[in-house]
C-alpha cells in the first residue's frame, strides 16, 4: 500500500460531513405535513455539540488526509491503530445528527403549538452519509482483523440501539410517526419479509431447474432465456396491471378460486409478477454454474464410473452451488424492492407507509417506509453473502468464488 | 485380457475407427500411437463404452463390453485423462476414494487403501491427504490421478496422454514411476499418446494407428528395427537406433564410478592410489555428496597440489539422474564432448556413471 497517497474515499466521507453544517440539520414545522422551517447545526444544537462535531470532522480529516503517513514513520501509529480510529470517528459521526437532534428536540419546540414536530432536515442525513462512508473506508484499512472489522461495522448499531432505549428520540418525528402506526408497522413489516422470501423460494423451485434444462438441452436454452429475460424488461407496474385483469376474470369465472383469496388486487397478483422478476437471476447463474464446471471434471467423473445421477449431485451441483446461490441472492434483495411497488395495487407491505406518505405530502411517513426497507436489504445481502461463504467448498479458489460471488 | 473385434465407429458417416482389430494381453502395456486424428483416443473411449461403437465389439476378459452396464464396467476399469480431472472440492483422499465408494466399500477398508495409494506414488500420506487439487503441483496432481485409477485395484488401466501436460524433465520421472508401478502391479494397461520417445519406453507392445485403422502391431524393438511398410519407417523417423535407447534405464546400467571428496584429508593419498589401479577419470563431491567436478589423474602430475587440476562441473552440466534413459545419457555425452556421464539419485548425491562403450553394447553395434 503506497502510505503517502491520501484516502480520497475518506476524504470525500469528510466533506459531507463539513457539507452538512451548511444544511438544515434540523427543521420544525407546525404540524406533520406542514413546510418545515430549516435550523443549521450552530442554531439548531448548543455550542457543546457543535465543537464536538467539528472536533469529529477534524479529526476525521487529519487521518484521512494520510497526515498518518508520517505518524505511522515516526511510529508514533501503525496503519491498523489509524483505520481503529477512523472507523471509531465515522461511527460517533454516524450516530452523532440522530443524538444531537435528540437532545435539541426541546430547545427548538416551538411554545404553544401542540401538533408542532421537530425532525432530521438534510444535514442530519448528509451527516449520517458522511459516518457511513468513513466506516466502510477504514473497514478497508482493516484486512484480515475479523474482530475489529466487526466490532467496527456494528458500533454504530449498538449506539444506536443503546440511545433508543434511553427515549431519546421518542420525540423526533420521524419516531412520532412511527410510534402511531407501531402495530400496522411491524404487521407491514413481517408481510414484506414473508413475501419477499416465499416469492425467492417459489422463484428457486422454479427457476434452478430451467436452468439445469437449459444447460442439458442445448435447444431449450435459447426459448427459456428469451422467455426470461423478457419477463425482465417489462416495468414491475405494467406487470401488476397486466395481471390484474385475467386474475379479475379468473376469480370471478371461477369463485372457489376467489375463496382461497385470488383476485385482481392484492397478493395474488403480486406475488405472481414478484415471482417471475425473480427468476432471471436464479435461472441465469444456474446455468452459468453448470456451465463454468471443467468439462475434463465431467469427463473424468464419468470415466470412473459415476451414472449421470451421481455425477451431478456429488460432482457439478457442489461446484455450481456457490454461483447459483449468489443468484438466489440477487433475487432476494430484488425482491425485497419490488414488494414494495406492490404495496399500490393492495398487497401491502412496507410500501403503504411510502405511498400513504406520498399521497398525505408527509415526508416522515415516507421515511418510515423508506429506512425499514433499505436496512432489510442491506442486512438480507450481507447474510447471503456470509452463507455463501459458508456452503463455498473449502477446495475452490476464493478468487473465483469472489468474482461471481460479491 | 481386451480384445476389439472388427470395431468401427462413423461420425457422420465418416469413419472415425474402421474394422479395428487386437488384442491386449493380461498384465500387458499396450501403447496406442499415431498421428494426430487417426482414432487413438477414440479406440481407448470405445473400451470403457464412453464411446460406444457403430459395429463390431469389444470383449473384457472374453465377455462383451455390450453386455454391461457402462457405469458398473467402468467401476472395473481405472482412468487417467490428460487434463487428470481432480474434483476440485474434495480432498486427495476424497478424490482417490471415488471408485471405492462408488463400489461400496466401507469407510474401514477405504481409509487404508488411501494410505497405501500414497504411498505407492511416493507421496507422504499424513503431508497430502487432506490437501486440495489446487495445492498440488502439475506432477502431484498427475501422480494423484494414477492413484485415483488405481483405488479400487481394477484389473485393466486407461490412460489418455497422462503425462501429456507435463513438462518434459518431470514427465521423464514420472514415466519412470509409473513403469515401476507397473512391473510390481502387471496390470492390463492401454495407453495412448503421441509422442514416440514415450511409446517406445513404456510399451510392452504398440499399436500404430492411422486414419482409424491399424498399421502395425508390434513390440517396439521389431516396430523400429522391422517397419511394416513406408508410412511406419517415416512415423518411427530415422533415428531408429536412438530410440531404441529410450527403453534402458539408466539405473539398470549403472556402473559403479570412481570419487574423492573435495575435502577428503588423504585427498592426495588417493590420487595416488587410483592413479595406480589405472584409472583416468575420477569424479570429485563436495559436503553433501554432490558432484563438484572431475579430475584427469594424467594432468595430476608435476602439480604440488593436485586439487589445482580439479575441473569444475556440477551435475546441472554434466550428470544424469538415475531415472533417465540411456537416450538422455548419450545426448549428454554428445553434447559435453564427454565418454563418461556421471549419475546422480533424486536427492543429487552421485550413485555411479555411464560410459559411452555401455551405451554402445547396448545398441548392439
Amino acid at each position: 500500500m503506497d502510505e503517502s497517497r491520501v484516502d480520497q474515499v475518506s476524504l470525500l466521507g469528510v466533506f459531507f460531513g463539513i457539507g452538512s453544517l451548511a444544511l438544515g440539520f434540523m427543521q420544525v414545522r407546525m404540524n406533520r405535513i406542514a413546510t418545515g422551517v430549516p435550523y443549521p447545526l450552530w442554531r439548531a444544537a448548543s455550542p457543546v455539540l457543535l465543537v464536538t462535531f467539528v472536533l469529529l470532522l477534524l479529526v476525521a480529516l487529519l487521518l484521512a488526509a494520510r497526515v498518518d503517513a508520517r505518524l505511522t514513520a515516526a511510529k508514533a501509529l501503525t496503519p491498523y491503530t489509524v483505520a481503529l480510529l477512523l472507523g471509531l470517528a465515522g461511527n460517533l459521526i454516524l450516530v452523532f445528527p440522530f443524538a444531537a437532534a435528540g437532545l435539541s428536540v426541546t430547545r427548538l419546540m416551538p411554545p404553544d403549538a401542540p401538533y408542532a414536530r421537530v425532525g432530521l432536515g438534510p444535514g442530519s442525513w448528509l451527516a449520517a452519509l458522511s459516518g457511513y462512508i468513513l466506516v466502510l473506508s477504514s473497514l478497508k484499512g482493516l484486512p484480515g482483523r475479523r474482530d475489529a472489522r466487526i466490532a467496527i461495522a456494528s458500533l454504530a448499531a449498538v449506539l444506536m440501539v443503546a440511545l433508543a432505549s434511553t427515549g431519546l428520540f421518542d420525540r423526533l418525528s420521524l419516531v412520532q410517526e412511527w410510534m402511531a402506526r407501531k402495530d400496522r408497522f411491524f404487521s407491514q413489516l413481517g408481510y414484506h419479509i414473508v413475501l419477499s422470501l416465499s416469492v425467492t423460494a417459489v422463484a428457486t423451485v422454479v427457476g434452478a431447474p430451467l436452468g439445469v434444462w437449459a444447460h442439458r438441452r442445448k435447444a431449450s436454452e435459447r426459448s427459456i432465456f428469451g422467455a426470461v429475460g423478457a419477463l425482465q424488461t417489462i416495468p414491475s407496474l405494467a406487470l401488476f396491471g397486466l395481471l390484474i385483469a385475467p386474475l379479475a376474470f379468473l376469480s370471478h369465472r371461477f369463485p372457489a378460486l376467489a375463496e382461497i383469496g385470488i383476485s385482481g388486487v392484492g397478493t395474488a397478483p403480486a406475488f405472481i409478477a414478484l415471482t417471475l422478476y425473480a427468476l432471471l437471476p436464479i435461472v441465469r447463474n444456474t446455468y452459468i454454474g453448470l456451465k463454468v464446471v471443467d468439462r475434463s471434471i465431467v469427463e473424468a467423473g464419468r470415466g470412473m464410473g459415476m451414472a449421470k445421477g451421481q455425477l451431478f449431485v456429488s460432482v457439478e451441483l457442489p461446484l455450481a452451488l456457490p454461483v447459483v446461490m449468489s443468484g438466489i441472492r440477487t433475487s432476494l434483495v430484488q425482491a425485497i424492492g419490488n414488494t414494495t411497488v406492490a404495496a399500490l395495487i393492495g398487497a401491502g407491505g412496507l410500501g403503504v407507509f411510502i405511498f400513504q406518505g406520498l399521497g398525505q405530502a408527509a415526508p416522515d411517513l415516507i421515511l418510515v417506509g423508506t429506512i425499514p426497507i433499505i436496512a432489510l436489504a442491506v442486512i438480507t445481502d450481507r447474510l447471503m453473502a456470509a452463507l455463501i461463504r459458508a456452503i463455498t467448498p473449502k477446495g475452490l479458489a476464493p478468487a473465483a468464488i469472489g468474482a461471481l460471488g460479491q | 485380457m481386451i480384445e476389439l473385434r472388427n470395431v468401427t465407429k462413423r461420425y457422420e458417416g465418416q469413419a472415425a475407427v474402421e474394422l479395428l482389430s487386437f488384442t491386449v494381453e493380461a498384465g500387458e502395456l499396450c501403447v496406442l500411437i499415431g498421428p494426430s486424428g487417426c482414432g487413438k483416443s477414440t479406440t481407448l473411449k470405445l473400451i470403457n463404452r464412453m464411446i460406444e461403437p457403430s459395429e463390431g465389439e469389444v470383449l473384457i476378459d472374453g465377455r462383451p463390453a455390450a453386455g454391461v452396464r457402462p457405469e458398473l464396467l467402468r467401476r472395473q476399469i481405472g482412468y487417467v485423462i490428460q487434463s487428470i480431472g481432480l474434483f476440485p472440492h474434495m480432498t486427495v483422499a476424497e478424490n482417490i476414494a471415488v471408485v471405492p465408494r462408488l463400489l461400496g466399500w466401507s469407510r474401514q477398508r477405504v481409509a487404508p487403501r488411501v494410505e497405501e495409494l500414497l504411498d505407492l506414488i511416493g507421496l507422504d500420506p499424513s503431508l497430502y491427504r487432506a490437501k486440495y487439487p489446487r495445492e498440488l503441483s502439475g506432477g502431484e496432481a498427475q501422480r494423484i490421478g494414477v492413484a485415483r485409477a488405481l483405488a479400487a485395484d481394477p484389473p485393466i488401466l486407461l490412460m489418455d496422454e497422462p503425462f501429456g501436460a507435463v513438462d518434459p524433465l518431470n514427465r521423464e520421472v514420472l514415466q519412470a514411476e509409473f513403469l515401476k508401478i507397473q512391473r510390481n502391479l502387471k496390470k492390463t494397461v492401454v495407453f495412448v499418446t503421441h509422442d514416440l520417445d514415450e511409446a517406445i519406453r513404456l510399451a510392452d507392445r504398440i499399436v500404430l494407428l492411422s486414419r482409424g485403422r491399424l498399421v502395425q502391431i508390434d513390440t517396439p524393438e521389431n516396430l523400429l528395427s522391422h517397419p511394416k511398410n513406408k508410412f511406419v519407417r517415416n512415423f518411427v523417423g530415422g533415428d531408429r537406433a536412438l530410440k531404441r535407447l529410450s527403453r534402458f534405464i539408466v539405473s539398470e546400467h549403472l556402473q559403479p564410478a570412481a570419487s574423492i571428496a573435495l575435502f577428503d584429508a588423504q585427498f592426495g593419498t588417493r590420487i595416488a592410489a587410483l592413479k595406480e589401479e589405472g584409472k583416468r577419470f575420477v569424479w570429485i563431491t563436495d559436503r553433501s555428496e554432490s558432484l563438484f567436478g572431475w579430475i584427469d589423474l594424467r594432468e595430476v602430475d608435476g602439480l604440488a597440489n593436485p586439487k589445482l587440476a580439479v575441473t569444475r562441473a556440477t551435475g546441472a552440466d554434466i550428470a544424469v539422474r538415475s531415472s533417465a534413459s540411456l537416450r538422455e545419457a548419450l545426448s549428454r555425452m554428445l553434447g559435453q564432448g564427454i565418454k563418461v556421464v556421471p549419475v546422480l539419485d533424486d536427492a543429487g548425491r552421485l550413485v555411479g556413471e555411464v560410459s559411452l562403450a555401455d551405451i554402445e553394447r547396448m545398441t548392439g553395434t
